[in-house]
């Protein structure tokens, strides 16, 4: 009962900011769906509850972390949102909260779906709905942002329909079986090789492509530079993990068919040109909001090179590094959206002296470099090392250097960019003033989201702990 | 496998090679309709006119794809002024020349999967990938908007196809939820259409105002 109501209420409380009249009413609608979201979802995370829908929707380890994720990033993204909306001249367009909340409700169907078709469908549905965000201020640039993400996605997730049908094919004939997770797992021994084969590298390369991993990321650029900073913070610190999940969820299946090695081998060649092409991208990159989206291209090539590397330690780094990702980004685009503020302009070189411009944004903005470049002691800087001894632990010598390598060019192209916006001299007077009550909705989010990166790297609750363990055991890890 | 399938196979494959040369818009528009048409015919084939899950299916198919999704697709085209090709990155020869190939290839591929007759015939199969192979085809060579529209939409037409022979691993809320997907995916597509082809207007009249600005 209670997964039902996770997922029907954002898309019940999307219909009705709709068909209310006024601006405050579906405000109000907003925050109660961040607030519902919040409880069901800590309460089916801290309870696992049975599954339902004869048990295409159930809360496993893995949904339960990609499940905090959303809820986190939507309810502090919608607090944000009020503060943003507040101060920014952007158009008001009435289908904004009913769309984000469908967007919230199909990003939850896609986390908690234990069925492959369905979560297909949802994770369709959220191109649909965050398109429309996408192009939120009708400019031509945010019209073409919109245009790429539509289509680009659209085809790479039809070819993971594609591999979703094949997966069915494998099933051996006569044996009971649907799409369903358990079902698959029980008979992956006896499918037929060839077909499982097929079915993952399709699936790899459509709903990678909505994961943005390079060479299918090129529309992920435009999009998360062109979204409000709201939207920006969910699209790649929500949205992309959801991706993800859809490959894992392929691996699991794969794996239980004996073809985890065949699997490995296209997600660490995919995960490295991800890095290698983000890296390329990141260095002298004139727009900051880009910068953060090709760093996102980077983070999703270390979770596809964790995946890549097989065995429980590698598996636990990445799914770590999912939600460091998460955070720091999320912290990242919310900080963005506040110097956007002050300057008026998306160009790193637009924007100087934020320190004394604004020490408090200043501060969040660095605290939002150190974490996503992995610096201790943030949390990334955890997962990431993980990920590294992982790797030296299973003889890949050569590839930790390359990793250490590529990571080492992102922090230092990423350094160039913010020294260069956090110091010096600011040029001309401010763009407009964020301060006020909104101003503290702005930065409230971003604060919490820096301080738990920042735990996150010197402790780890117990209980996080054996959450990643148990669903890096569902992805085939032991110990 | 009636003589029924295999003629509506037929018609499948020879609309694909229609889809690749025609260079207008509503023409491309029916093709993909009249293949949303036989998709519907053969979900109640192969489901079995008694199933109430292939008539649903059906169903859905006629209504959105054959209907819904055409008129949608021709008001946008209305509106957008759009009603040819002009500029296809191949030329049309080269494009019907790519589309049979692409048959073939889609024969071998359905001979060297190891594909069971009797769960998905053959036939089935190479319609299918022939389909997906036109749809990218039109989505890699085209350069209109709506004509990329129609190009995703032929490709997801093969991979509907395909999933009719799983029609009794499907359970109906994930058919219904592809379909509903796919209508909403066009809604959304021809909003983002039309707002592009609204917003060059309007550039197109500021330039206008910064000229006479500039004259005196």
């Amino acid at each position: 009962m209670i997964l039902t109501a996770l997922v029907a209420s954002p898309f019940l409380l999307g219909v009705l900011a709709w068909v209310l009249p006024g601006r405050t009413a579906r405000r109000v609608v907003f925050m109660a769906a961040g607030l519902v979201q919040a409880v069901l979802a800590a309460h089916v995370i801290l309870n696992p509850p049975a599954p339902e829908w004869g048990g295409a929707l159930g809360a496993d380890a893995l949904g339960q972390i990609f499940l905090g994720i959303v809820t986190l990033l939507f309810a502090l993204g919608a607090v944000y949102t009020f503060g943003y909306m507040g101060l920014h001249r952007h158009p008001r367009r009435r289908y904004y909260v009913p769309t984000m909340l469908f967007f919230l409700g199909s990003m939850t169907l896609a986390v908690l779906s234990r069925h492959l078709g369905l979560f297909w469908v949802a994770l369709e549905a959220t191109t649909l709905s965050s398109a429309t965000l996408i192009f939120f201020d009708r400019s031509e640039r945010s019209l073409e942002a919109a245009w790429k993400y539509l289509i680009l996605c659209s085809v790479g997730i039809a070819l993971a329909l594609a591999g979703t049908f094949f997966l069915a094919l494998a099933i051996p004939p006569g044996a009971e079986g649907s799409l369903q997770l358990d079902h698959l797992m029980a008979v992956a021994p006896q499918m037929a090789p060839g077909w499982v084969k097929t079915a993952f590298l399709f699936l790899l390369v459509g709903y990678g492509t909505k994961m943005g991993l390079a060479p299918m990321h090129t529309w992920l650029p435009d999009a998360h530079s062109e979204a409000p900073s709201p939207v920006s913070a969910l699209l790649s610190g929500a949205l992309l993990n959801c991706a993800f999940l859809g490959i894992l969820r392929a691996f699991q299946v794969t794996n239980a068919a004996g073809l985890g090695d065949f699997a490995r081998r296209p997600l660490l060649v995919l995960g490295f040109v991800s890095m290698a092409t983000a890296a390329a991208f990141l260095i002298r990159q004139p727009d900051y909001k880009r910068l953060l989206a090709y760093s996102s291209v980077e983070h999703m090539g270390i979770l596809a090179v964790g995946m890549g590397l097989g065995g429980g330690p590698a598996a636990y780094g990445a799914l770590l590094h999912a939600l460091n990702h998460s955070l720091a980004k999320a912290l990242l685009f919310f900080t963005a959206g506040a110097v956007f503020l002050l300057y008026h302009s998306k160009a790193v070189a637009g924007v100087s002296g934020l320190a004394r411009r604004a020490p408090f944004v200043a501060v969040l903005f660095t605290a939002g470099f150190l974490s996503i470049t992995g610096t201790p002691p943030f949390g990334l800087f955890v997962s990431e090392f993980t990920i590294l001894l992982a790797a030296l632990a299973g003889g890949h010598t050569w590839l930790s250097a390359l990793y250490l390598l590529l990571l080492a060019v992102a922090f230092t192209a990423m350094g160039v960019a913010f020294l260069g916006m956090i110091f010096g001299e600011p040029s001309e007077p401010p763009a407009q003033e964020v301060k006020g009550w909104h101003a503290v909705l702005v930065l409230a989010p971003p604060a919490v989201l820096a301080a738990a990166s920042l735990v996150l790297g010197l402790y780890l609750p117990e209980r996080l702990t054996v959450l990643l363990k148990s669903a890096a055991l569902l992805l085939g890890g032991q110990g | 496998m009636s003589a029924w399938v295999h003629a509506i196979l037929v018609a499948v494959l020879l609309l694909d090679l229609l889809l690749s040369v025609t260079s207008r818009l509503s023409v491309l528009i029916r093709g993909f309709a009249l293949q949303a048409v036989g998709i519907a015919a053969l979900a109640l084939l192969l489901g079995g006119s008694q199933s109430p899950h292939a008539w649903i299916v059906a169903g859905g198919t006629l209504a959105l794809k054959a209907a819904a999704i055409p008129y949608f697709l021709n008001r946008a085209a209305q509106r957008t002024n759009a009603r040819r090709e002009l500029e296809p990155l191949v030329s049309y020869g080269i494009s019907l020349l790519l589309a049979a190939l692409g048959v073939l290839l889609a024969f071998g591929l359905a001979t060297r999967l190891p594909l069971e007759a009797r769960r998905a015939g053959f036939l089935i199969a190479a319609a299918a990938f022939a389909t997906m192979i036109t749809g990218l085809l039109l989505l890699v060579t085209r350069t209109k908007a709506l004509t990329e529209v129609v190009g995703y939409l032929v490709l997801e037409n093969g991979i509907f196809l395909f999933g009719l022979t799983l029609l009794n691993r499907m359970p109906l809320l994930v058919e219904m939820g592809i379909l509903l997907d796919v209508f909403v995916g066009v809604f959304v597509m021809g909003i983002v259409v039309y707002n592009i082809h609204r917003t060059f207007d309007h550039i197109d009249v500021s330039a206008l105002t910064t000229l006479k600005e500039d004259e005196p």
